[in-house]
Order: C-alpha cells, then structure tokens, then sequence
C-alpha cells in the first residue's frame, strides 16, 4: 500500500509538472498576450498614452521573454506559494483565489449534493423497473438534461427567473446581506440564491449519474449473488438496497472522485460566469479567455491537482469497497 | 456531458472489468456467430427505447445529412427582406372559417413597434400562400453531384412573391427551418468524423497497449493519463482558440475534428485495451500464433473485430459528447462560425436576452438537438444492453 | 406602406439629430471664447461659467449634507467653510435643487472599472455639458503667452484633497519631476503631448502655489483640450504627493517602484485621496468598489450647497453582458450609461421599464459618424497595382454607390437608421455653426445614393473591367483581383458583421470578386502591428468630437497599430519624424492633409480650426470617401430609475473622449428618498 501510495504520488507530481507546463503552452499560443487586449480598450477609448504604458507593463511582466523563462519563474515561484499576478486585477494570483475558495466549495458541495441525493433513487427505480414506462420516461428526461447545454438552459432558465419571477439572480447574496455577518437570515439568503445554479446543475449533472447508477444496478443485478439472496427469503427492497446497490455504487466512487473533486472548479464553470458567482469558475473563464496566462496557468494547475487527487482517491477507495479489486 | 463516463477511469477498474467480461470465449462468440447476432438484434429489439433511438439516429442522417437540400425550402445562407420574422404556421381552415386541403400560409407585413422602437415582421391575413409539395424551388446539387431543383415542400414557384419560413427567420432574413436541417449536417457529420477519427486512433493504439503489454502498454497508457488529466473544457477552450481565425472554414472545421479526436481518445483506448487483455490469452490466439499470424494479423484480423461490439457501444454514446462540446465551442465563439452553420453556431447566435425575448422562435433548433441526442444516446444503451449479455433480467 | 413609415422615422431622426445637434441650453449664458478671441488673439482667456463664483463672505452661510453635519459636531471634520476653496466652482442645476442622501448603484463591466471612471473624474479643464466647448475644471484660467510657445495654467485656490491636505503645486510638481520624467518609473511617463519638437520633453515650472507653465519650443493652443479628453489626461498628472511619497523611494528609503506602483491606483485604493465627488472607501476585488461621499469637494450648487447630494456610490461589476441586460431590465441600478452600450436592446429595455420603475432617458446619442464603417487603405504594401486602385477615387466613390445602405440597416439595426458616409460625430463642435453643418451635412450625403450603374460607370472610369470574361472585374494591367475585408476584433459583432456579408453582397453584384469576410485574429492593435498595411478594407466604427484633442479620423499622423487609420504608411512616416514608412508625395491627399493640420496646429483661434477642419473635410469629400460609412448615429440606452433627478437629456456615450457622463456634472444629479 505504502509503495502504491508512493509510486502513485510520484507519477502525480511528474504529472502535474507535464500538464502545467503543456497548459501554460497551449494558453499562450493563441497570437498576442493579454496586454494586446488591453492596448485595445484603452485606445479604443481613445488614450494615447496607453503604448508606452503598456510596453512598460510587457516587460515588467515578463511577456517579452521566451515561454520557457517565464514558465520557470512561475513555476519556480508556485512550489513557494506564490502564484504570480494576474493581468486583469492587477493583483496576486493567491489573493483573488483565496477570497473565493469558501464560496466555491458551498456552491459545489450543495449542487453535488443535490445531485447525487436526486440522482441516485432515480437511477435505482430506473433499473429495478427496466423498460417500464417509469424507465423510459425518466431515461428520455436525463438524456434532454444531458443534451441540453447548460450555459443555454442557464439562459432560459435565467430569463424566466427574472422576467417572470423578478428574482434576483446574479450573486449569491441579496444586497442586504452581502456584508452582513452570519446569521440565520442570511444563510436563508445564501440558500433563495443558490436554487439556480443547484437546478441547472443538477438537471444537467445528475442524467450522467442516473445513467451510470442505472446500468450499474442492472449489472449487479444479472449477477447470480442477487438470485441466490432472493432464493433465501430477503425482501426484495432489502435485496436492493443493501445488497446490490452498495455494490453497484462502488464505481461511483471513481465517479465522485475523478470528477465531481475537479469538479469543484471545473464544474458550472460557465454557469457561474453567466450568474456572476463568486467563485472561481468565472474568475477561470474569463482568465482563459483574455489570456491572463497566471491566473489561467494556476487555476488550471490547481484543476488538475484535484483531478490527480480525485482519481488517487478514487482508486483507493474502490480497492477499500471492493476487495477483489488489488491495487498495483 | 462529463458525467457520461462507465467507470473506467483507472487502473484497478480496468482489470475487473476485463475480468468480468471473459466469461464467454471469443471462439463461442465465433461459433454463435449466427445466432450471437440476431440474439443481440432480438435483444435490442425488445426494448422500444432503443428501436426509437435507432430510428432517430437514422432520420437525422438521413434528412439532415443526406438530403438536407431537398427537405429545405431555402438554402441555408438564403438571405431575404423578410428579417427576423415570425414563423408561419401552416393553416387548413382560413379565418373566414373556410377549411382548404392545401395547407397554406399567411403572407408577412412589416410593422413596426412605435412604443419599442422594433421592427417586426407579422402574418397578414389578406395573403394566402398555399403550401406545395414536391415542388420546384432553388437548385442544388443532391449529395453534391445530383441536380436537381425538387424540394419536399415550398411556396407557388410561379409566384415570386410567396415565401415560407415556418419556423420565421433570424437576423439576415434566413429560414431557420433550413438552417436547422443545415446544421445538422456538419454538427452530425462532425461528431460522426470525430468519432470516427477517435476510434481509429483510440482502438488501434489501445489495442496495441493491450496486446503489447511492457513498455508499450506503460507508454500509451502514460499517455492516455497525461491527456485525461487535463480538464475537459478548458482544454477545448484553449486548444479551439489556437485555432486562427484567419483559416478558412473548412480548414477550421478539420481542425476542430482533430481537437475534439485529440481529447476524446484516451477514454476508448483505455476501453479496448482492457478488452483485449482479456482477449490475449485466449486459446483462438495462441491457435492463431502457432499457424504463424503475424501481430499485425491478430490484432486487425481477431483481436479488434472481438472488441468492436463494445467499442460500437462506447461509440455511439460518444458522438453526443462530441456534438455538445462543438455546441459548447460556438456558444464561446470558438470552433464552427458564420457562415459555417452547425446547431453550435445556431445556439450561439440565440444566446442573448434581445433574441430570447423578441425572436424566441430562434430556439427552435433546441428540441431538434435534443432529440437528436436522445437518439444517439437512446441508441448506444439499446446496443449496449443488447451486446452485454448478462445485464438485467 | 413598408418604405413611408421608415422613411418617416428616418426623417424625425435627421431632424432630432440636426435638432439636438450643438444648441446651447437655456440655462447658459455663456460669455463664450468666440468674442475673446476676435479681440485679443493673442492671450486666449478661458471664462468661467456663468454664474459667477460664490463669493468668499458667503461660503460661512454654504450648506452641507447631513452625513457631514454629524461629523462635524463629533468634531471629526472641520466645518464647511475651512473646507471649501476660496475659488469654488457653481454647478448649475439640470431640473431642480437636490436633496441629499441615497445610494447610487452603479454597473459596470470590468475589473478596472472604466465607465465609473467616466463618471467621477475632475479633470483640470472640462468639456462643456453641452458639448459646444470646454470650460474650466481643476484649473479656472488659462492664457497663451509667446504665441503659443508657453501655456500659463491658473489651478483653483484652496482645493483640499479627501483628506484635507491642500492641493497645489507641489502635487504637480511631484508628478513631473518625481514620475514622469523619473527614467526609473516606467508607469507614468511624459504625456504625448509634452514633447518638443526635437523630442525633447517640455519645461514645466511652477512659479506660487497655483500656477503652472509650460513650455514648448512650438505653438500648443491645443493642449489646454487635450487635458480635457477622457478621463486618463487629466487624472494622470493629478496625484496626492503627500499620500505618495510615503511609496517614493526617493522620499522613502524602504519603499520601491513597485510599492509606488500599487499605491497608485487611486480608483481602487481605498483611503486614496481624492478631488473627485466621491472617493474610494471599499473595495471587493472583482465584484464590487464603494465609493463615498468627499466631504472637501470643491463645488456647490446654485444655492451654496455643497455637492454632491448622493452619498455613496456602489460600483456592481457584472462581466457578463446578457446577465447585465438582465439586471438593468429589473430596475437593479439607478442611473446607467453603458451597461448595454447597444442599441439593439433598447426594446428590451423600453418594456421592462414600468416593471422596473425606471424610464430611459432621451436625448442620449452613441455619437457615431459611422456605425458601421469600413477603411480603406491608402498605403497597401503588398502590391502596387492594388494600391493604385485603392487610390483611385474612383474605385472608392464606385463601391460607395454600390453599396445598399438601406439593407445594411435592416440587417444590422433591425431596419431603424439613417444611412450617411462615414463622418466624425454629427454633435462634433465642428459643426456647430450654421456654416459648419452645412460642410457636414454635404460629408454626410457624399457619395452615398445606392445607384449600382452609375458604381459601374465609375468603375469603367477607373479602368477597373472584365478582362478575362470571367465574371470578375480585373485591375487595369489585367491581373485578376480579389477584394478582402477585414474583420477585426474592434468591429467584429452583431452589427458589423451582417453589415460587411451585405457590403460584400453589394460588390458581388456589381463584379468585384470579394473574398469571405477575412477574420483578423487577435485584437486590432497585435494585427496591425503584425500586418499593418496589408489590410484593403477593414471594419471599423467612427467616432470624434473633437478632431484637434484626436486627429487620427481626419488626419493622418500616426501609422503602425494606435491611430492607423488610412493612411498607416505615410502617418507612420510623420510619426517617427521620416526614419520609417513613407514619405506622403507632393499634391497627394495624405500630404495635404499633414500640411493642413500643421496650419491648425499653428492657428490661435478656436473658430480658426473649425475652419481648417472644414477644409480637410472638402478633401475627404472630393478627393474621397477614404473610409466607407453605412450609417451614423443611433440612440444609446441610458436607464434612469424614476426617481433620480437632473440627469441632462442629451449626451454622447460613443467616443469616449469627451468623457461622458462625466461632463454632465454627476455631482448634481440626485435621489429622491
């Protein structure tokens, strides 16, 4: 175990040098820089001191050097935890990250949660009942949750939300208790804003989850263990439930681990830009599309530590639920 | 999209599931050849969701793909006066209460909102334009090499005057009808050429890693680890916005194809490679490796045709993510853009609150993505439950 | 019926245009430079606006908000009268006098908060609400001395900063000395305009406490505007010593560049000291700036009291456009300027407003002269037979009447526009008099009839034909020719692009082979340096009010990324003084122009200009179009909750540099509570 552990871990940290000098990479390759973007706005503007500046700022930044001497200093500085500046907000990388790190998890825990506690029943029924029209229709609903991308549906739904509703929708608190200290009211705040993200979430997210549950039970089902515990006298929910479903959701574990822990950022990405969230999705996306390389290079860096560690995780924990499984 | 993953996303899951699937031989396979298919085809059959799914799949190919200039009225850069109008439904009783067996539609009239400060187009009841059949209409080329000038249906040709946009038309005076059908042909021909083009790559050099094992297999797999553990989207994203947009479209449109092939590999090479680990020690192998069949024999003559089954599978619920991802491209204004047309770029075009409200009718091409992935989707478990022969009861 | 109502709104909108052009509002009488100057040309004298000042005796009986009132009696602010400067600026009222109190919530798009920024700025010298002319800010005078050589500002006299420290110019002094000309702070440098004509920069001293000059080794009769542009002229020189030279290493033996750096940035430091009606008190990075109210704010209203009447201002900042249309749709912000910043959602906005309780305001025009518009390139490098024919005006008047401008504004604008050439701003100062409109109203109509034959005869006139019989019209030698039009990332949307398909239609339709709407990647500034005269069409959107403060529309000066427009080989060659691009030949349009806007540059006089300009047009006219326009001017959005007052009902929200809303003295608008 321990030299798994080991091994794992080393290929992890090789890894991750790879991936984020490859992201830094592909990030930068699109022609121009962020500062480009900038001389723009503010010429478009019409300020025509702004070449010199931004020429200023190019070298104090360190664009005009070659890829591989910034990728140095940055990566030589990360291991130190430092995460260099952003372009944008003109301020470290660290800051901004960490300012929306408490937030990111709320959102992510409580749409994760959502979807599993939806998803999971729905699945279970969908296979117990294979083919019933229960089946059919609940497997036509998350195969249009799955088709629908969710930066459309968060659209509609955002449409309908404030034309018909009048809700307030972007954020995550109402103005009254953005600054405001802890309290019952605010927490119930917290909760009326996060019913929109955690439906578009979960209606895209949870037909992935349903399907896996489903076809995962009916796997376990066909298997000769569930015949044989029938043909002993157990209630058939009792078959269900605490037999074949602890072992059908035992992949799902490599689900939750190899996704929905990266998915703390990645997922709802772009939900949360179009909501205004402040977490770090949007803060991500928009990085990645000016090409504010740090910000960019660390979110994805720290993205795919989490699914490194999502999958070591994964893998253990299966090994622990199934012991036919040997790690190796 | 991204939950759409079986649970073969590590090392440990790999093995059980080659252990699982090792129950029936290869050879009983070969021998049941016959009858190992058409049980998989009465299998599929019995479930109706499968059936519909197939049946979606095949129309959308069909309609979209094959002959989407004859089931159009318009041609799908077909501008006209008539901008951002609504759609005109058909109509057999008129309003005087006459009921008419040709169905007919009502001519369009500027008006112009004073209040908003809008200009819209809306039905005028004085004009009737009845709705033909079989009707000659713009020319085109069927399948590219075919003229002809015949369209499923259309407005009087003798009458310059008629049109018909059922679904209304968008921005430049476009049928959004056609460009539904339009679009589906480069989203459905792209996730078909970038599923294809993943297979290829996916299967061969996962069957090579299975097959091979040693350092092959640790390179490949290496590989395939290093490509999985970069985020999806961001990856599109960045990788897309390499993409100059000085390129012609259609070099853009290969481009794309690449990328979508580029991220989506690894998850099908991991697949066939636990396949064909389970495949390699099977007595028809070493049977075949004494008769002295080279490895390139084996693995394209025996191994991978073994594997297609599942690899079908894994496929067609494949497609759908490509589709989404090339959806998800265009609505960033990466990959497909004007005058390409693909539902990505048709999303993208409605996506803002000005269309939402007044020109909702821009959403029509949404339930035809929908229900085209639910076929593909419908399709891949129906295969999937057909092909695996000890799912449920 | 289709063409008669459009025809009638296009008539309500060339009379509003022409109507709401530059008149001067009933609440000026306006002792305006005009009669100055025919007396004195030689020391130009900025008049204060009328009313005159507050005299000194009546500050003691000035009134303040009572948010300040308290502090005062807690002893934490000196009373009113210490705060107020000797010179303190009226600000006439747009409606009626205000009261004080109530939050403005304010939208904005970015991180940097650029359109707070044009509202809350102080700039030394203003443009007028009106936008007829400037009007002193920060400083109350200024007079020219050595024919223009020398410029004498007269700053205001017991301005404090938000924290009470005088400002004077020992804060301008730090800034020349201590920054700009500091080789070793690389972020604030000499201005543009502080140049001699050897490259050397100007001298500036400061003989008391209010007064500086400047000098140069030509004549700058300009400049005093310049500092008017925007909000980045005026606030760049503007720094609180006091508070900075705590960060200078010079004064600070701890502190370094990159400290002074950090400091600087007055508009998201809270505690920055400022002149502005509100200054920073808090910041959430990325989502929110909270401004409050100065309580030294050097202006009072027409009745003495001090402004502003709002007390805070809290910046929202939403980066996703459709979720900000949203917003505003609810009635979430009080007063909004650019948070659409897009026609087209003007519908949207018009049927939420009772929803939203809020109206949008008249009178607000985007002030665009082509909207969209295409350059065209003088200078093409590539090939020289191309280049003769982009210089045949021929070419060029041929593609202007081929072009059906009706359809592009169907297209583009939903059918509501007015088709015109591409011009400055119909409300430029310009064109302020009667002999002024008339020279824009001919620009406006010049070579715009949608008239395919007649593009033909003009093409036959440039030697521009089918050669080859193959359909396509080909250059005079007989090569055959393909046009491109670029797109690039300054007019790449929803509105240039149908516009440019159609253009491309129209050129199609007359013979010219147009390649696809070429897609230039990256932004305008990275292309054009990479390729930067190798572009023959290239979209664009027209906007100036100002042609002197920003030549680049009319003249051709610059080249080489920032300020190309159609002429970038011979504008780099003024710009880098002869050492690169090319030298514009005798008689040629690019030379005229140079020489004309040297003769302005030299000339005194405010109306002296005007007419220079009117003189560049005529070879815009004549000898054009260099660039092509579609359509002008549309109507902004501009969302005002139905309880604010004194928002003016005219304004333009295009060109940034007149610093719009800004101008229109923010400090006075008000909220009822």
């Amino acid at each position: 175990m321990i030299t798994y552990l080991v091994r794992r871990l080393g290929y992890a940290a090789i890894m991750l040098v790879l991936v984020s000098f490859v992201s830094f990479l592909i990030i930068d390759l699109p022609p121009g820089d962020y500062m480009d973007q900038k001389l723009a706005e503010l010429s478009e503007r019409g300020d025509r001191s702004a070449e010199t500046r931004i020429e200023e700022y190019r070298v104090k930044y360190g664009l005009d050097k070659p890829l591989l001497t910034r990728y140095w200093m940055w990566a030589s500085k990360f291991v130190t935890g430092d995460f260099g500046e952003s372009f944008q907000f003109e301020r470290p990388v660290k800051d901004i990250l960490g300012e929306r790190l408490q937030m990111t998890l709320v959102v992510a825990l409580f749409a994760t949660a959502v979807m599993w506690i939806v998803a999971i029943p729905i699945g279970v029924y969908s296979a117990v009942n294979q083919y019933s029209l229960g089946d059919q229709i609940m497997t036509a609903v998350a195969f249009i949750g799955m088709g629908m991308p969710n930066f459309l549906l968060a659209l509609l739904i955002l449409f309908f939300a404030v034309v018909v509703l009048d809700a307030d929708i972007t954020g995550l608190f109402s103005r009254e208790f953005r600054d405001a200290p802890w309290s019952l009211a605010r927490v119930w705040d917290l909760l009326k804003h996060l019913w929109i993200p955690a439906l578009i979430s979960s209606i895209t997210g949870s037909a992935g989850l349903i399907r896996i549950m489903r076809a995962n039970l009916l796997d376990t089902l066909g298997q000769p263990f569930v015949e044989a515990a029938r043909a002993r006298g157990l209630k058939n929910r009792s078959v269900i439930w605490k037999h074949a479903v602890r072992i059908a959701i035992n992949p799902l574990v490599v689900i939750f681990g190899s996704e929905h822990i990266p998915g703390i950022i990645n997922r709802n990405m772009l939900l949360a830009y179009i909501l205004n969230l402040p977490t770090i999705g949007p803060v991500f996306i928009q990085a990645l599309t000016v090409q504010d390389s740090y910000m960019a290079g660390t979110c994805l860096t720290f993205l795919v530590i989490l699914t490194l560690l999502g999958n070591l995780l994964a893998d253990i924990g299966l090994a622990w639920l199934d012991p036919r499984i040997r790690l190796e | 999209m991204d939950t759409d993953r079986t649970p073969e996303t590590s090392d440990a899951a790999d093995r059980r599931r080659s252990e699982s699937t090792s129950a029936e031989s290869p050879e009983e396979q070969q021998q049941l050849s016959q009858s190992y298919w058409s049980l998989v085809w009465w299998r599929f059959k019995r479930s109706k969701a499968a059936l519909v799914g197939a049946a979606i799949v095949v129309l959308s190919y069909f309609i979209g793909v094959a002959f989407a200039e004859f089931f159009s009225p318009y041609l799908v850069n077909q501008e006209s006066d008539y901008v951002e109008a609504r759609p005109q439904f058909p109509h057999f009783m008129d309003d005087e209460g006459r009921f008419h067996l040709r169905p007919f539609v009502y001519g369009l009239t500027e008006e112009i909102d004073q209040e908003l400060f809008k200009r819209t187009f809306v039905p005028d009841k004085s004009r009737r334009y009845p709705i033909h059949f079989f009707v000659r209409g713009v020319p085109y080329k069927l399948l590219g090499v075919i003229p002809m000038d015949i369209h499923l249906f259309g407005t009087d040709p003798n009458d310059p005057e008629a049109h018909i946009y059922v679904f209304g038309t968008d921005g430049l005076g476009r049928d959004v009808l056609s460009r539904i059908i339009f679009g589906a042909r480069l989203s459905l021909v792209l996730g078909l050429a970038g599923q294809a083009l993943t297979l290829i790559f996916g299967a061969t050099l996962g069957a090579m890693s299975g097959y091979y094992g040693g350092g092959v297999d640790m390179l490949i797999m290496r590989v395939t680890e290093f490509l999985q553990a970069f985020p999806r989207e961001p990856i599109l994203m960045a990788l897309a916005a390499i993409i100059p947009d000085t390129w012609n479209p259609i070099l853009i449109y290969f481009g794309l194809t690449i990328i979508l092939a580029f991220v989506y590999w690894g998850n099908l090479a991991r697949q066939v490679r636990g396949l064909v680990l389970s495949l390699r020690e099977r007595e028809f192998v070493l049977a075949a490796q004494s008769f002295g069949a080279s490895d390139r024999r084996l693995l394209f003559r025996h191994l991978i045709p073994n594997t297609m089954s599942h690899i079908i599978v894994v496929a067609t619920t494949m497609i759908p993510q490509m589709i989404q991802s090339e959806a998800f491209l265009g609505f960033l204004g990466l990959g497909l853009r004007p005058p390409l047309t693909s539902w990505g770029v048709l999303m993208n075009e409605v996506s803002n609150v000005r269309d939402i409200r007044f020109h909702p009718w821009l959403l029509f091409p949404v339930p035809f993505i929908l229900i085209s992935l639910l076929g593909f989707n419908l399709l891949g478990d129906g295969l999937r439950d057909a092909i695996d022969p000890y799912s449920g009861k | 019926m289709r063409k008669l109502t459009l025809l009638n709104l296009l008539i309500v909108l060339v009379i509003a245009l022409a109507a709401c052009g530059p008149a001067a509002t009933p609440t000026e009488a306006p002792p305006e430079e005009a009669p100055a100057e025919e007396e004195e040309p030689a020391a130009i004298e900025a008049e204060e606006e009328a009313p005159t000042p507050v005299p000194t005796a009546d500050i003691a009986s000035a009134k303040e908000s009572p948010m300040l009132q308290e502090m005062v009696r807690a002893g934490e602010l000196p009373p009113l009268e210490e705060r107020l400067p000797k010179d303190v600026l009226t600000v006439p009222v747009v409606e009626s006098i205000g009261e004080y109190g109530g939050t403005w919530h304010h939208l904005d798009d970015a991180v940097d908060v650029g359109k707070m920024k044009m509202t809350l700025y102080e700039p030394p010298v203003r443009w007028k609400p009106d936008y007829t002319g400037y009007e002193p800010g920060l400083v109350k005078e200024w007079e020219f001395e050595d024919d223009g050589n020398t410029l004498i500002l007269h700053w205001r006299e017991g301005v404090k900063w938000s924290d009470g420290d005088p400002f004077d110019m020992e804060d301008l002094r730090f800034w020349w000395e201590d920054m700009a000309l500091n080789e070793d702070y690389k972020v604030s440098t000499v201005p543009w305009y502080g140049f001699n004509t050897d490259n050397t920069p100007m001298t500036v001293e400061f003989p008391d406490d209010y007064t500086m000059v400047m000098k140069w080794d030509s004549p700058h009769w300009v400049t005093p505007y310049t500092l008017a542009q925007g909000f980045w002229e005026g606030m760049n020189i503007l720094k609180p010593a006091h508070y900075l030279k705590e960060f200078h290493p010079t004064y600070n033996s701890d502190a370094s560049y990159d400290d002074l750096e950090l400091a600087d940035k007055y508009w998201e430091t809270p505690g920055y000291p400022c002149v502005f009606a509100w200054c920073c008190s808090d910041v959430i990075p990325g989502e929110r700036i909270t401004f409050e109210r100065n309580p030294y704010y050097w202006k009072v209203d027409p009745e003495g009291n001090q402004l502003p009447y709002i007390d805070y201002v809290e910046d929202d900042i939403v980066t996703d456009r459709e979720t900000r249309i949203l917003q505003l749709g609810q009635g979430k912000y009080d007063i909004d300027f650019r948070g659409s910043n897009n026609p087209l959602d003007i519908p949207f906005l018009t049927e939420q407003a009772e929803a939203g309780d809020y109206h949008l305001q008249p009178g607000w025009m985007n002030g665009a002269g082509a909207w969209p518009g295409w350059i065209i390139n003088q200078d093409y490098v590539p090939d020289e037979e191309i280049r003769d024919l982009l210089r045949d005006s021929n070419f060029r008047k041929g593609m202007s009447v081929a072009m059906d401008r009706e359809r592009i504004i169907d297209v583009a604008w939903g059918g509501i526009g007015t088709p015109q050439q591409a011009t400055i701003s119909p409300q430029s100062w310009h064109f302020a008099s009667p002999e002024g409109l008339e020279v824009f109203k001919a620009w406006q109509q010049a070579d715009t009839e949608y008239d395919p034959d007649k593009a033909m005869e003009y093409f036959e006139a440039a030697n521009f034909t089918d050669q080859d019989g193959d359909g396509w019209r080909d250059l005079p030698s007989g090569k055959p020719f393909q046009l491109v039009i670029d797109m690039t990332g300054w007019a790449r949307d929803e509105i240039d692009t149908p516009a440019s398909e159609t253009l491309k239609e129209n050129l199609i339709a007359v013979g010219v082979d147009v390649a696809p709407l070429n897609m230039v990647s990256g932004t305008p500034e990275s292309s054009l340096r990479e390729k930067e005269s190798t572009f023959m069409l290239r979209g664009c959107h027209a906007s100036e009010v100002d042609i002197w403060t920003y030549p680049d529309w009319i003249f051709p000066l610059r080249g080489g990324g920032e300020g190309s427009r159609s002429w970038p080989m011979e504008g780099k060659w003024r710009q880098t003084g002869g050492a690169e691009g090319w030298e514009p030949e005798p008689d040629s349009p690019a030379a005229k122009l140079q020489a004309l806007y040297d003769k302005g540059m030299a000339e005194p006089t405010v109306e002296g200009r005007h007419e220079i300009v009117w003189e560049a047009i005529k070879i815009h006219m004549e000898e054009g179009p260099f660039t092509l326009g579609a359509a002008g001017d549309q109507p902004m959005p501009v969302v005002v909750k139905n309880n604010v007052h004194n928002v003016p009902e005219f304004g333009i929200l295009g060109p940034w540099a007149p610093g719009s809303p800004g101008n229109t003295n923010p400090s006075q608008y008000w909220i009822e509570q």
